[in-house]
């Protein structure tokens, strides 16, 4: 199943690639295709960008993981799959389907281990959603607005996931919320993104410096 | 989720977690619903897109086409950019689409005109700048032709005027004014030195009679919005979100009503306003926002207001005393529903309610063809969505 998943994945993530790259080149030609997009040249590179992470995701599904990983990576391959209906039109559409669809089965096998891991991770996949929300968002903003949020998206879901350092945690946690809700404070909701993600992160951290506690005793 | 509460009561704590998280993930899809109305509506590219870009660009294009840029910037009835254009090298045809009209707001064609005359003021502004020297023929084919004017070019050398440097900072401006009266030399600045024939400009700065207008302007909006075809016909080129404003690039937009930033984006991310909700607005907005912080009214009055080329006349200077007005740093916002209002009721053939009203405060004799008001703004017009140069040329 797993192997099956890994294909279809990487079919899906290779589509979407390449969707993005139609966007970036072809998106004011066609915009019936890609959407009527506003700004296909930025929304083309990040969804180029999107399927990269999902080929990554794609190609671990390959590897014998245990429940949690194999629940990230799952997300990892359905969020880009999702984000980009809104970035590139309807080229989106097959490459989603393919990606959600890999994400289903790699967790398939084993599913309640699977919903134990993300129930498990919660709080992170919160704030996966807020950085997501905040790529959405930054998907239809002015080039200078555009390049903050993709940096602010990604920044708070590495803090949600990456092994790292309380104070890396804490920096990138910063770099996600803070920036995007200066420029863009008068959209109102980056604003309202960084109120909800900073609870949020305190409770992963919280935890996180719970379980380190734990195996220190 | 991960266990850290005390083991004691496990059930209870438990619970309690549990309903606290589907409380956060609530907020969360909440906090998800409105990113998406944020991207849909793009409230952080407000003035981007392709329906802003001629403001950005007019400058550059050459030669009679660059002229035709700068026209398509001018002010228009409800933004409904009623023009067409033919270019040569030489000369450069205006004409009216017919097509785009406001219906019953304006059933004369009045306000139509005098948008016609404030985009030939803007190209006949722009060919100084690009060598060129134009001459003006008005409704060369009669007033009942579609052609508004022609206009001759030959090479001039290149000059530059200060009302073509403001072109691009022109906007209406439906925000409040401050609280800082207009000095009459200020005033009278914004005028044409020597009026044009038939025309004359009235200023309204004293407080009585410029109370007595600003009710009667909360009257006729009020009387406008209970006219259903009035207000079906008003609310027919209303734009309420981003998808409508990038694709008709027309049309009145949340951008232009002089919001300030939160009011903005909470306007953008709430739903769609309803025809009644817009009206409500627009009433509510023109008594406690645009009537009560004017520092002063201008109307353009002549003796036959039913003149085509007296309306095109006049629409050309209404375009000159915004543009003075910009390069002096005031705001302009033109309020022509007492006009509407009075040829509603001329068409519908019914007594006339407001023509009477609106002359007891004008010299004798003098008959209103465009009205504005004007003050120190407390923010800045904000750019409108423009069909492009190529767009409107034949």
């Amino acid at each position: 199943m797993t192997r099956v998943a890994a294909r279809i994945g990487t079919a899906g993530a290779v589509l979407l690639g390449a969707a993005g790259l139609v966007q970036a080149t072809l998106g004011a030609v066609i915009p019936d295709w890609t959407g009527a997009k506003l700004a296909p040249v930025g929304l083309g590179l990040l969804t180029v960008g999107l399927a990269g992470v999902a080929l990554v995701a794609a190609r671990r599904f390959r590897t014998e993981l245990p429940p949690e990983p194999r629940a990230a990576w799952a997300l990892a391959s359905a969020g880009p799959g999702l984000l980009c209906l809104s970035t590139v039109g309807v080229l989106a559409w097959a490459p989603a389907v393919l990606l959600v669809a890999a994400a289903v089965l790699a967790v398939a096998d084993g599913a309640g281990d699977s919903a134990r891991a993300v129930a498990a991770h919660w709080p992170q996949v919160l704030l996966s959603a807020l950085g997501g929300f905040q790529l959405l968002m930054a998907a239809a903003a002015a080039p200078w607005t555009m390049a903050v949020g993709a940096v602010s998206g990604t920044a708070l879901v590495l803090a949600a996931w990456l092994p790292a350092r309380p104070a890396v945690r804490v920096g990138l946690l910063l770099l996600g919320t803070v920036p995007l809700a200066v420029v863009g404070w008068y959209a109102l909701v980056p604003l309202l993104v960084a109120a909800v993600a900073l609870p949020i992160a305190a409770a992963v951290l919280r935890s996180q410096a719970t379980e380190l506690l734990g195996k220190d005793a | 989720m991960t266990t850290t509460e005390p083991q004691a009561e496990p059930s209870r704590v438990s619970r309690r977690r549990v309903l606290g998280w589907a409380g956060v993930t609530a907020v969360v899809a909440g906090t998800g619903l409105l990113s998406y109305r944020a991207y849909d509506t793009a409230v952080l590219d407000a003035g981007g897109g392709p329906a802003h870009a001629p403001w950005r660009e007019w400058r550059e294009l050459p030669g009679p086409r660059g002229a035709v840029a700068a026209a398509i910037l001018a002010a228009s009835p409800h933004n409904t950019q009623p023009w067409e254009f033919a270019v040569t090298d030489r000369s450069i045809d205006v004409f009216t689409d017919p097509r785009r009209h406001t219906g019953s707001v304006d059933p004369f064609g009045r306000e139509r005109y005098a948008g016609m005359g404030c985009a030939l003021e803007n190209l006949m502004l722009a060919c100084a700048p690009r060598g060129l020297a134009p001459a003006v023929t008005l409704l060369p084919d009669g007033p009942a032709g579609a052609r508004v004017a022609h206009v001759e070019l030959t090479a001039a050398p290149a000059r530059t005027d200060p009302l073509y440097a403001a072109i691009d900072r022109r906007h209406t401006n439906r925000g409040p004014y401050a609280p800082t009266p207009v000095a009459p030399a200020a005033l009278a600045a914004l005028a044409d030195p020597v009026p044009p024939d038939d025309l004359a400009l009235h200023w309204i700065s004293d407080p009585r009679p410029r109370a007595e207008l600003g009710a009667l302007l909360v009257d006729a909006a009020e009387a406008l919005v209970a006219d259903e075809q009035q207000s079906i016909d008003n609310f027919a080129w209303f734009r309420p979100d981003n998808d409508a404003e990038q694709r008709h690039r027309d049309g009145l937009v949340l951008d232009g009503q002089g919001f300030s930033p939160v009011q903005l984006a909470v306007a953008k991310l709430l739903p769609p306003s309803s025809r009644s909700a817009g009206d409500r607005f627009w009433v509510n907005a023109t008594r406690d926002v645009h009537t009560a912080t004017a520092a002063a009214y201008g109307v353009i009055t002549t003796p036959a207001p039913d003149d085509r080329r007296i309306q095109l006349d006049a629409g050309r200077l209404l375009q000159r005393v915004h543009l003075r007005a910009t390069a002096a740093g005031l705001a302009l916002h033109p309020m022509n529903q007492i006009t509407e209002r009075i040829d509603r009721e001329a068409a519908a053939g019914g007594p006339a309610t407001f023509a009477p009203r609106f002359a007891a405060l004008l010299p004798d004799g003098a008959r209103p063809l465009l009205a504005f008001r004007v003050g120190h703004p407390v923010r800045d017009g904000r750019p409108t969505p423009r069909r492009s140069a190529a767009m409107v040329t034949r």
